[in-house]
C-alpha cells in the first residue's frame, strides 16, 4: 500500500476503479457516492502472489472438487499431484464414490468414461505375486465389497472344485487368505461339527457342518458382510454349486474352515445378501420360492454359528406367459429390491424384454413384493457376482434413475446365453445397450464357459 | 415500485460496493451479520479483496434478479392479474433459465488466479452454488489429465520424493491406462 496510513476515504480510492466501474455497469453494484475516483495503481496486483498457491488449497473445497470426479482415475490422479492434495484429498466429507470398475473373472477390467460408456477390458487388475495361479490353474474373480476382489482357485486337472480362495485389496494389494473351499478326503477329521438346525416356518431342515474333511465346493459368488479391515465383524458368504448339489458356505475371520449350510430346502437357483445385519438367501426351485433369512451367532473359539433358520414363501408377481425370469437381489436404501428381468421371444437367444423392480416386505408372511417406478434419483449396478446400488450423482453421462445391467445366471453353463448388457431407466422404462466395447468372447473362458463379471466399487 | 433494500459491503482494501440485500444474502456469511444486526456503516469483508468481490458480486446480482423474475412470473400467474405482463414477465424468467446456465459458463472462463480468489471468496461468503460451479470447472480442469498436467495447470510443484512418486505409481499404476 504506497499511502501508508490514511482516512477511509484515502484508502477506498485504493479500490480498483475500472473493476469497480465494470461492476457497476454490469450489475447495478454500486460504489458509494462520494468518494472520488482516483488514480492510484491496482492494489491487488503489487500485494498479492504472481501465482496462486493452488497446493494449498483448503481441504474441504478439494473435497467438493473430487466429489466432482466421477472416474477413479481421474481421483487417483488428483492425488498424484502433490503431499498436500493428496492428504486433503483423504480428508475430506462424505463424498459420492467414483464410479465402479467392471471386473472380468480373469480380473480384466472396464473403466466408465466420462460420457458414460465403458471401456474395453484391456487392463487388468494385477494379482500379488503370491497369488498368481499354479500351472494347470486358473485364478477368477467372484466377488467384491468395497475396494477388495474375491479370488479363487481350480484346480482344472482334478475337477473337485476350488482349492485355494483369497480376498485382496485392488489398491494396496493387501491379502487375506481364506480357507480352502475343497479339501482332500484323506485327512484327519476330528473337529467336524455338524448341527441340523430345524427351520422357523417350515418343516426341514438346514444342516450346518464346519471343519468336515469332506468338502468338494466351487464358488460361483462370494458375498461380504463388511470390510475385511472391520476384523470379525466381517462376514463371508459364498454360494457353491458343484456336481449338481447347491451349498452356502459361511466364514468370518479367526475361522480354519468354512460352515457349509445344505439342505433339501436350498433350491438349485440361490442368490444372497447382507441387508440390514442379516444374511438373507433367495431359493428357487421347480415347486417353491423361498427367502430364507440367517441370523449367525458366535460359535466356539470365536468362530461362527448359525444359530437360526427362517424361511418363508415369496408371492412373485406373475409372469407373462412365455417368458421367463431372472432375478437380480440389491439393497437400495436399506430396503431390498428384487430387479426382475424377462425374456421371452423366439430368438435363439432370447433377449431382455421387460424389466421390473420390486421392493420386497421382508416382514410378511409371504414375503409381498411391490412394484417401483422410481429409485429417487439414485443408480443400481447388477451383475452376477455384485450387485449395489448407487448414490444419486451429477456425473456427467450417468444420470439418475437407471439400472446397468450385466445380467446373467450364477449357474451358467456352456449352453447358456449371453449376457445381456444394458442400461433400464426406471422412470420410463426404457432400454439402451450398454458395454458394447466389451467383446463377446471376454466374457467367456478358454472351454466356453461364461464368466461372470464383477462391479468392483471402490472406497474413496 | 419500492427500491429494493440496500446493504454496503466493504472489501479487504476498503472498497465500498452497494448491492441489494437479496444479491448480498445469497452469501450465508453476510445473511448471518444481517440478522445479527451488524450492517451499520457497512459489512466488512476482510477475507475479500475488491476485485473478487466485483466478481462474486455479478455473480449474485445476476442470481438473484433471475431468482426474482421467476418469484414474481409465478405469482403474477398466481394471481392471474394484468394477464399482459405477467406473461411477459413468464417468457422472461424462462429465457432467464438458458440465459443463466451459459451466464455461469462464461463466468467461470476466467484465469486460474481469478478461479483461485473465486473459491476462496465463495467459500468465505458461503454461497454455496457460487463456490459448486467453480469447483466444477476446476474439476472439469483436471479430468483426463496426467499428475505432471495438473501440476502445469495450476502452477502446483511436485514435492514428492522419488520414493514416494514410485509408491504412488505402483499404487495406481493397474488403473491408468
Amino acid at each position: 500500500m504506497d499511502s501508508g496510513e490514511g482516512t477511509p476515504a484515502d484508502q477506498t480510492r485504493h479500490a480498483p476503479l475500472p473493476l469497480v466501474a465494470a461492476a457497476q455497469a454490469r450489475c447495478s453494484t454500486r460504489c458509494v457516492p462520494g468518494l472520488p475516483a482516483p488514480e492510484t495503481p491496482r492494489l491487488d496486483d503489487a500485494s498479492e502472489p504472481r501465482h496462486r498457491p493452488w497446493a494449498d488449497l483448503p481441504a474441504d473445497i478439494l473435497g467438493v472438487v473430487v466429489g466432482r470426479l466421477a472416474l477413479v482415475e481421474d481421483r487417483a490422479r488428483l492425488r498424484s499431484v502433490c503431499h498436500a492434495w493428496r492428504a486433503a484429498a483423504r480428508l475430506h466429507r462424505r463424498l459420492p464414490p467414483p464410479l465402479p470398475l467392471l471386473v472380468l473373472s480373469d480380473f480384466s477390467f472396464s473403466s466408465f468414461r466420462a460420457e458414460g460408456t465403458v471401456t474395453g477390458a484391456r487392463l487388468r487388475v494385477p494379482l500379488p505375486g503370491s497369488e498368481t495361479a499354479g500351472a494347470g490353474s486358473v485364478v477368477r474373480c467372484v466377488g467384491s465389497f468395497e475396494g477388495w476382489l474375491v479370488g479363487v482357485e481350480a484346480d482344472q486337472s482334478r475337477d473337485i472344485g476350488d482349492h485355494r480362495c483369497f480376498l485382496m485389496n485392488a489398491f494396496s494389494q493387501d491379502v487375506v487368505r481364506l480357507p480352502a473351499p475343497s479339501a482332500a478326503t484323506d485327512s484327519v477329521d476330528t473337529q467336524s461339527k455338524s448341527l441340523s438346525l430345524p427351520i422357523a416356518n417350515s418343516s426341514g431342515v438346514m444342516n450346518c457342518v464346519t471343519n468336515t474333511a469332506h468338502r468338494a465346493m466351487s464358488f460361483r459368488k462370494v458375498a461380504l458382510s463388511s470390510s475385511p479391515e472391520s476384523g470379525t465383524g466381517c462376514v463371508v458368504a459364498a454360494i457353491s454349486m458343484a456336481k449338481d448339489t447347491t451349498e452356502l458356505a459361511l466364514w468370518r475371520p479367526g475361522m480354519e474352515s468354512w460352515c457349509v449350510c445344505y439342505g433339501s430346502c436350498v433350491g438349485k437357483f440361490i442368490d444372497v445378501i447382507f441387508c440390514r445385519g442379516k444374511l438373507y438367501m433367495f431359493s428357487s426351485s421347480e415347486l417353491t420360492e423361498d427367502l430364507f433369512s440367517f441370523e449367525l451367532s458366535e460359535g466356539d473359539n470365536g468362530g461362527l454359528m448359525v444359530s437360526r433358520v427362517e424361511r418363508r414363501h415369496m408371492e412373485m408377481p406373475g409372469v407373462t406367459e412365455g417368458y421367463y425370469q431372472n432375478w437380480s437381489i440389491v439393497e437400495w436404501r436399506g430396503k431390498l429390491l428384487v430387479v426382475a428381468t424377462y425374456t421371452g421371444g423366439a430368438e435363439v437367444w432370447q433377449r431382455i424384454v421387460e424389466v421390473r423392480v420390486f421392493e420386497a416386505s421382508l416382514s410378511t408372511e409371504p414375503v409381498r413384493f411391490t412394484e417401483i417406478k422410481s429409485l429417487d434419483g439414485d443408480c443400481i449396478f447388477i451383475s452376477p457376482c455384485s450387485c449395489k446400488s448407487f448414490r444419486s450423482c451429477q456425473y456427467d453421462g450417468v444420470g439418475g434413475d437407471l439400472i446397468y445391467f450385466i445380467d446373467g445366471y450364477l449357474s451358467a453353463d456352456k449352453n447358456a446365453r449371453p449376457f445381456d448388457k444394458l442400461v433400464y431407466n426406471v422412470k420410463d422404462g426404457t432400454m439402451a445397450p450398454f458395454a458394447a466395447d466389451i467383446p463377446e468372447d471376454k466374457l467367456q473362458a478358454p472351454d466356453g464357459m461364461l464368466m461372470h463379471p464383477t462391479w468392483l466399487f471402490l472406497p474413496e | 415500485m419500492a427500491s429494493p433494500a440496500m446493504v454496503t459491503l466493504i472489501s479487504s482494501d476498503d472498497a465500498r460496493f452497494e448491492v441489494t440485500e437479496a444479491a448480498a444474502t445469497m452469501s450465508q456469511t453476510i445473511r448471518h451479520m444481517i440478522e445479527d444486526g451488524c450492517t451499520d456503516g457497512g459489512i466488512p469483508l476482510p477475507n475479500v479483496p475488491a476485485r473478487t468481490l466485483a466478481k462474486v458480486l455479478e455473480y449474485c446480482n445476476k442470481h438473484a434478479a433471475a431468482t426474482a423474475a421467476e418469484s414474481s412470473a409465478a405469482g403474477g400467474a398466481a394471481a392471474g392479474s394484468d394477464s399482459g405482463s405477467s406473461s411477459s414477465a413468464d417468457s422472461a424468467g424462462k429465457d432467464d433459465g438458458v440465459d443463466l446456465a451459459s451466464f455461469d459458463k462464461a463466468f467461470v472462463e476466467v484465469d486460474t488466479d481469478t478461479l483461485y480468489d473465486l473459491l476462496l471468496a465463495a467459500n468465505y461468503l458461503d454461497v454455496k452454488t457460487l463456490l459448486d460451479l467453480c469447483c466444477q470447472k476446476v474439476a472439469d480442469m483436471i479430468r483426463g489429465k496426467t499428475p505432471e498436467q495438473i501440476r502445469q495447470t495450476f502452477g502446483i510443484k511436485n514435492d514428492f520424493s522419488p520414493e514416494e512418486e514410485e509408491k504412488i505409481r505402483k499404487e495406481n499404476q493397474w488403473a491408468f491406462e
